[in-house]
């Protein structure tokens, strides 16, 4: 490797820790969290791994010993006190001085040590502990992509292909184990197999779970391995992921072999690196569908469509990470909660190799965290009392996560004490959040979900670690913000358990074409609750807003070209079609003259200055390359103030 | 068992029964003398169990095809049926769709390689 083609990257990188660093210092003073210290944690010893693959000796020892503080702020061996935090920060501010002098000179200048034997006096016993803290994995939240492998001699004579097969049994199918190896056979059957996890032995020992994930090489092409391992019975997902592209290329000379086929290496690039691939794609695209309206009947046309297609694919690939780069770290969480609690708490994971939107992902890591905090803290009893209640003494997290066909299901669950619905409902009449006549008309699922309104909380004694009731009205609205939805059940006694349900990608989301005074606005259809026709004869008029009220509760009417003109509507013709959606528990039909059609957008942002108008979440662009606005929903509930 | 999976098979009108066997000695001995192109076989069996049949006929004809039959609690007698050679199996209970999915795709074989 050529360090000084990384360097600007490693710097780069090495501001941005330093940066969450800082942040997370300061906000350590006012509330100290495990969260905090996990980002702590992650940043300084992410600055001591690239610096020393960047062989910078000083970078990497501060790195290290900034890690050691932390552990004795954590440990509480060291108080977080007027003087450690100027410690730390002036740790941090000599990683910066140290950074910019390599960034310029490719050395250090300024002197270090005094900091390190200073940190060394206040954490003595450190080295011990890092012995252990070695063997640690931390989570790193990186896009790693496979370079181009490497290879060496071959067996096959014809141009054959290398792809990495992800598949996954239906959780329905009866012996998944034996499935799991009848697919095995059926892809052995397309060419030669390797890396296969679980391996036979371990599918024969019991040991699948619902995925299963192999290199082949074959001479077939991805649609055709893909076709025939989905004809398989009970498989539900195949991912046929091209290792290569370039093996199109027969090969010349000597025929080459695959002995060493899997020297996987990786490379690291910036995520806006991808996006900006990604972006040059989507406008390809959008060529492409005016070049398919002019030259319909062109062979060569379909063919570049095709193409361009694969290619997006890959490229959002790019973006993808999998679960586990974010849950990493939750074992660590749950079990210090418990600790923290006296509480015995254990994590179990399944689907962790499910792969989303790395942006998704970090969107994710506040509601996991607040979910998993909620489990241990409200939701798993202490073990006297679960010994009494017959349990085992250490309470257990699920957390499953479950692809289905654009979205990505994550189910978090608690077998602990479970929601009491009668409860819930009471206090929330008492807080007035609902009505007592109103509550009679809401099942249990919705007044569950009471419990994610702002304001609402059940314990009289807030405590420390999952705060106090702001919270899951939180969590919710980040799903929410994501084209997400969150639900929750519980058996009282038993379990509660959330399930958020999120796009695996941002970018390309179905989306449905309104159009109001003669203009097309796009609306994510994840935002939409459902369509329908107002009449004019329905509506009530009340504080200069109009309103319906259908079965369902109060429905407020916006007329969309008003809201966007910022213009009041005086009147209403006698019927407008509309969306409605519902955010903050208000539901709003948003009355337009034409609902057009439903279908798949490409999200592009709004650059500057363009972001700084409200309303819209960005634009996309028609087959035809009309512009067309989409329409951010929360900022329009703000704009008209509810 | 047997005259579920044959009623299934024929309703489907894809599929001709030639031959039926009670135990494994028998159906090693009818496969032989009528060459099926598809062998739906029990795991458990008097005589000789369906692993063992299934071994046997596919030591005669490398290219037989044997669907076996099990019940949900015959996991790894499944895995081993496959590891010896089975295609595919069916899982009581089972529906005809079912039944004719699995039948299907092994009747159908793999894709042929290239070249």
């Amino acid at each position: 490797m050529d360090p000084a083609r990384y360097r600007t990257l490693f710097v780069q990188e090495t501001r941005e820790h330093i940066q969450t660093m800082s942040e997370a210092v300061l906000r350590l003073i006012r509330e100290p969290s495990s969260s905090l210290y996990d980002n702590l944690f992650r940043a300084a010893h992410s600055i001591k791994g690239m610096a020393a693959s960047m062989s910078f000796q000083p970078l990497k020892e501060i790195g290290h010993v900034m890690e050691d503080l932390f552990e004795e702020i954590r440990s509480g061996a060291l108080v977080v006190n007027h003087q450690t935090v100027k410690t730390l920060l002036g740790g941090l501010d000599l990683m910066e001085t140290l950074i910019g002098e390599f960034e310029h000179t490719g050395k250090s200048i300024s002197p270090y040590s005094e900091f390190v034997e200073s940190v060394r006096a206040i954490a003595p016993d450190a080295r011990l502990r890092d012995q252990q803290k070695a063997e640690e994995k931390r989570p790193n939240l990186e896009l790693i992509i496979p370079e181009r492998l490497q290879r060496t001699n071959a067996t096959l004579q014809e141009p054959s292909f290398l792809f990495r097969v992800d598949l996954e049994v239906s959780q329905s199918a009866p012996l998944p184990g034996a499935r799991a190896l009848v697919a095995v056979k059926s892809i052995e059957d397309l060419g030669r197999i390797s890396r296969l996890s679980p391996t036979i032995e371990e599918i024969a020992a019991g040991k699948f779970q619902s995925q299963l994930s192999c290199y082949l090489v074959t001479n077939h092409g991805a649609a055709e391995l893909n076709e025939e391992l989905m004809a398989l019975t009970d498989i539900v997902r195949v991912v046929v992921t091209p290792i290569d592209p370039y093996t199109r290329q027969a090969p010349a000379g000597a025929p080459p072999t695959f002995k060493n086929p899997m020297r996987r290496t990786t490379v690291r690039v910036e995520t806006r690196a991808v996006d900006v691939v990604v972006e040059g794609i989507s406008e390809l695209m959008i060529l492409n569908a005016q070049l398919q309206e002019t030259l319909p009947d062109h062979p060569e046309t379909s063919r570049i469509g095709t193409l361009i297609q694969q290619i997006y694919d890959r490229a959002l690939h790019l973006r993808m990470l999998p679960f586990e780069a974010l849950s990493g770290n939750f074992a660590r969480i749950v079990y210090d909660l418990g600790q923290q609690l006296q509480k015995k708490a254990q994590i179990v994971i399944h689907g962790a190799d499910i792969q989303m939107d790395k942006s998704i992902l970090d969107e994710l890591a506040d509601p996991m965290i607040h979910l998993l905090r909620n489990g241990v803290d409200h939701g798993i009893e202490s073990p006297a009392d679960r010994v009494r209640r017959e349990k085992a003494e250490t309470g257990t997290i699920r957390v499953d996560v479950i692809r289905q066909g654009d979205r990505v299901i994550i189910q978090i669950q608690d077998d602990g004490r479970g929601l009491d619905s009668e409860f819930i409902r009471k206090v929330a009449i008492k807080k007035g959040l609902i009505t007592e006549r109103q509550s009679a008309a809401m099942n249990v699922h919705e007044i569950l979900m009471l419990i994610t309104r702002s304001g609402f909380s059940t314990r009289s004694n807030v405590t420390e670690v999952s705060g106090r009731g702001i919270g899951l009205d939180a969590v919710r609205a980040r799903i929410e913000s994501l084209g997400g939805s969150l639900r929750i059940a519980s058996e009282l006694g038993q379990f509660t358990r959330f399930e958020l349900m999120v796009p695996f990608t941002l970018a390309i989301v179905p989306a449905v074409l309104v159009s109001t005074s003669g203009r097309q606005f796009a609306v994510p259809l994840s935002r939409i609750d459902r369509f329908v026709r107002i009449f004019k004869q329905d509506l009530h008029s009340t504080q200069g807003r109009f309103v319906t009220f259908p079965e369902t509760g109060t429905l407020y009417i916006e007329q969309l070209n008003h809201v966007l003109d910022g213009t009041n509507a005086t009147d209403f013709p006698e019927e407008m079609p509309a969306f409605i959606t519902e955010h903050q528990s208000r539901k709003i039909a948003w009355c337009v003259d034409e609902l057009l059609e439903q279908k798949q957008i490409l999200l592009k942002p709004l650059g500057e200055p363009l972001n700084l108008v409200s309303c819209y979440s960005g634009v996309t662009v028609l087959g035809k390359g009309e512009i067309v606005p989409i329409l951010d929903i929360e900022e329009l509930y703000r704009e008209r103030s509810y | 068992m047997r005259s579920m999976i044959k009623d299934i098979l024929k309703n489907s009108g894809k599929y001709d029964i030639v031959g039926e066997a009670t135990n494994g000695q028998e159906a090693v001995d009818r496969f032989k003398e009528l060459l099926p192109d598809i062998i739906t076989m029990d795991i458990v069996m008097p005589i000789k169990d369906g692993i063992e049949a299934t071994r046997e006929i596919l030591q005669h004809d490398p290219k037989a095809r044997v669907v076996m039959c099990s019940a949900l609690g015959q996991e790894p007698l499944v895995i081993e049926s496959i590891a010896a050679g089975a295609k595919d199996f069916i899982v009581k209970p089972f529906t005809p769709e079912k039944v004719i999915q699995v039948m299907d795709h092994v009747a159908r074989g793999p894709i042929k390689r290239q070249g």
